[in-house]
């Protein structure tokens, strides 16, 4: 359930449109508005950083990786919280996104409770407002 | 028939008669001593009835003359006259005749004197006081019962020739033993008459077997036309033709050779000068064995032995031409036949020859067969390297399986992922009081259309997995195979960051192959391109062309942006283990050539201009190979 205190909205990037599309009806019928991108390259350009509560990086993106993409929300000193869901199979990447503090990292397919956990926590722990 | 034996003809030089024993035992007193005492060359006078154109005298003559020359080591007085006898037979001729040679061998008295022919005996009898003297008188040439007519004296001395027609019979009949009619032909000249009675009356038993045509009193035309139109089981005898019946004069066997080269059926005669004129063949003396007789009878006589009469020999003599012509069997030749003009069978006359071809077609033979084993042998050991190709292909099928594994399942998970989050999002938005229907109605679709992609990846994974028991020819569109290939490779290459662009040709590439194998092909120039390409911050490109070369083949390039093939590299990187990377097996491109050459194809690398390499795939149109 969303919080009350957290109307913030969800950003999702996969370059796939369905899984883009299906990861926004989720948490859409979970309480949460979502802004989709195809790219991250697009995210950047048209995402609205400050109303933002948490975002969901696909990894591989085609141009710009979701774990590119993050690192460049921290250098440019964004601290969003970020939820990796990949298609990959990478258990080095998976373990070095978790130690860089990543909010979750979800292999496809995942249940929907783990993504709307996840998505809460990120959520949470951001400062109110 | 009998009385006619005994008929007026009995004046010619040659008659058939019974009763040849009655005078074979008459001794002559040897009285030439002459040559011995005188101690000079005995002489010899050989007597021709014709002139000197008629074989059989002249033959018999010259058989005589090799015989007396050869035993007497040429030390021998040798003379000859030709009477003519036949044409001039007037008893005044011969008058002057014996006066002229009286004069002529007065000084030259001859110790033996051979008329040859009964002409020439009669003449030389008549004659015998003045032209002969003391000489031995040898006759030859007829038979003994003209002999006996002519009243040759005791002392005269013959070598006799009995002509059977009968005997020339029994060998048309034993050499055509089909035939029904029976011809016989003779000449309108007295002889030639007297020749046909006697022979009817010794045919009177043999021709009862046969339809029976006595072919007489005709122009030679006549026994032309006639000869020609003998039904084909027919044997023909001819006697002599010395005049037909237009009163035209012949040398029988130029009347015989004419009537022979048009004649539907084989002709048969008693006279071996027939031969090589067209007979068949017949019962006959030979000329030259008659001289021989008549020589050793002169041998004899010169050296004083006495003499007696003789019979020469007959023989049945055959002319294997015309064996051939008529189709008669050798094998039906009574035992003894003298052939004449017989090739020698093809062994007899090159039987070296055919001992050596027969040796070098057995070596071919042995030779063949073993090169049918080995034929088989390499049969086998080809079906076998196939089968072994086929398992290497399978092999590096799933090796690129393998390299692609994480890729692939890169791929299945995102429609994987999408079902699980639409069907729980569907679930919940069911859940709600009022469902937004539109919304369920559109995750839906979205989750078929997943579950068709996923679908579709697995089976681009089971075409890349398929094992081959043979080869599968099919006939596809190459750009059509690039384009699976490259959604295959799609995942890796974005996974790889790769950028994958490819121009199809405008035309369909029809080519005939085994999808599997060419894609497989594909597959492994592509990612042995993408593993070139792993220098960082340089650009990643992999493209693939189709296009139709100018001399009509089906052409795939697929190029890289990687740093190219080492100079010098360009046939070794297709040799099998040839490696730059770590991980490489080497096979990849080697099995690539191989699978190439198989379908008839050229694969080829070079280093494209912007330094990456580009590899070339040619295949032969599937149509250009139906033609």
């Amino acid at each position: 359930m969303p919080l009350e205190t957290s109307p913030r909205v969800v950003a999702v990037v996969d370059d796939d449109p369905s899984m883009l599309r299906s990861v926004q009806r989720l948490l859409n019928a979970n309480g949460f508005s979502t802004e989709g991108y195809p790219s991250a390259e697009t995210f950047l350009v048209q995402a609205p950083l400050q109303n933002l509560g948490c975002t969901i990086f696909d990894i591989q993106l085609g141009g710009m990786s979701g774990v590119e993409l993050w690192q460049h929300l921290k250098e440019s000193g964004s601290d969003l919280p970020v939820i990796f869901i990949t298609a990959l199979e990478d258990e080095t990447l998976e373990r070095a996104a978790l130690e860089a503090g990543c909010v979750a990292y979800l292999r496809k397919p995942f249940p929907a409770k783990s993504l709307i956990a996840a998505v809460n926590t990120a959520l949470v722990s951001l400062p109110p407002g | 028939m009998g009385v006619l034996r005994n008929s007026a003809c009995l004046r010619q030089w040659l008659t058939r008669v019974g009763g040849i024993c009655l005078l074979l035992f008459v001794t002559v007193p040897a009285a030439v001593g002459q040559a011995l005492t005188e101690n000079r060359s005995p002489r010899v006078l050989v007597l021709y009835p014709y002139d000197e154109r008629i074989a059989a005298t002249t033959v018999a003559g010259e058989a005589i003359r090799a015989r007396l020359l050869d035993a007497t080591g040429a030390k021998i007085d040798l003379f000859s006259e030709f009477l003519d006898l036949a044409r001039f037979p007037d008893e005044d001729y011969m008058d002057r005749m014996a006066q002229f040679l009286v004069t002529k061998y007065s000084g030259r008295s001859p110790d033996v004197v051979i008329a040859l022919g009964e002409q020439s005996a009669k003449f030389v009898v008549t004659h015998r006081a003045t032209l002969a003297g003391v000489a031995k008188i040898i006759v030859a040439g007829f038979n003994k019962s003209t002999a006996l007519k002519l009243k040759m004296p005791p002392d005269v001395i013959g070598a006799f020739t009995e002509f059977n027609i009968t005997k020339t019979a029994e060998l048309a009949r034993r050499l055509h033993p089909s035939a029904r009619h029976l011809f016989v032909l003779g000449g309108s000249s007295e002889f030639d008459r007297w020749w046909l009675e006697t022979a009817k009356a010794d045919l009177a038993e043999f021709s009862k077997d046969y339809d029976t045509t006595y072919l007489e009193d005709l122009t030679i035309e006549e026994f032309v036309a006639q000869a020609a139109a003998f039904p084909p089981d027919s044997i023909a005898l001819a006697l002599t033709i010395f005049q037909d019946r237009s009163g035209r004069n012949f040398i029988p066997r130029d009347a015989i050779k004419q009537i022979t080269a048009t004649a539907s059926a084989p002709i048969f005669g008693p006279y071996s000068t027939y031969i090589d004129y067209g007979s068949v063949g017949g019962n006959v003396v030979t000329f030259e064995a008659l001289g021989e007789s008549v020589a050793d009878l002169t041998l004899d006589a010169l050296h004083g032995k006495p003499i007696t009469h003789i019979q020469a020999p007959h023989f049945d003599v055959v002319d294997a031409r015309q064996l051939k012509r008529w189709g008669l069997s050798e094998r039906n030749l009574p035992p003894g036949t003298f052939q004449m003009y017989r090739q020698p069978t093809f062994l007899e006359q090159y039987w070296l020859t055919a001992l050596v071809v027969s040796a070098v077609i057995t070596l071919q033979s042995v030779f063949i067969i073993i090169l049918l084993f080995e034929r088989r042998r390499r049969r086998t050991a080809e079906v076998e390297s196939r089968h072994r190709l086929l398992e290497v292909i399978h092999l590096n099928q799933s090796a690129t399986a393998g390299a692609l594994s994480a890729s692939i399942a890169h791929e299945l998970n995102q429609p994987l992922g999408a079902i699980r989050s639409n069907a729980e999002a569907a679930s919940i938005v069911l859940r709600s009081a009022c469902p937004d229907l539109k919304l369920i109605e559109q995750i839906l679709t979205d989750i078929q259309d997943d579950d068709q992609r996923a679908h579709d990846i697995i089976s681009r994974m089971r075409g890349l997995l398929k094992k081959r028991a043979e080869i599968e020819w099919q006939e596809f569109d190459l750009s059509e195979l690039t384009a699976t290939a490259i959604k295959i490779l799609k995942g890796e290459a974005v996974r790889r960051g790769i950028e994958v662009s490819s121009t199809p040709a405008r035309e369909p590439l029809l080519v005939r192959a085994d999808k599997v194998h060419v894609q497989q092909v594909v597959l492994n120039i592509a990612i042995n391109a993408m593993d070139a390409m792993t220098k960082a911050g340089k650009e990643r490109k992999l493209t693939l062309e189709t296009r139709l070369t100018k001399d009509a083949k089906a052409e795939l390039s697929i190029s890289d942006s990687g740093e190219g093939i080492p100079d010098g590299k360009f046939a070794a990187i297709f040799e099998p283990f040839y490696t730059t990377k770590p991980s490489g097996t080497g096979l990849g491109l080697s099995i690539a050539r191989t699978i190439v050459e198989t379908y008839g194809g050229r694969i080829m690398a070079s280093n494209g201009g912007d330094g990456g390499a580009v590899f070339r795939v040619i295949l032969p149109l599937a149509r250009a190979e139906a033609r």
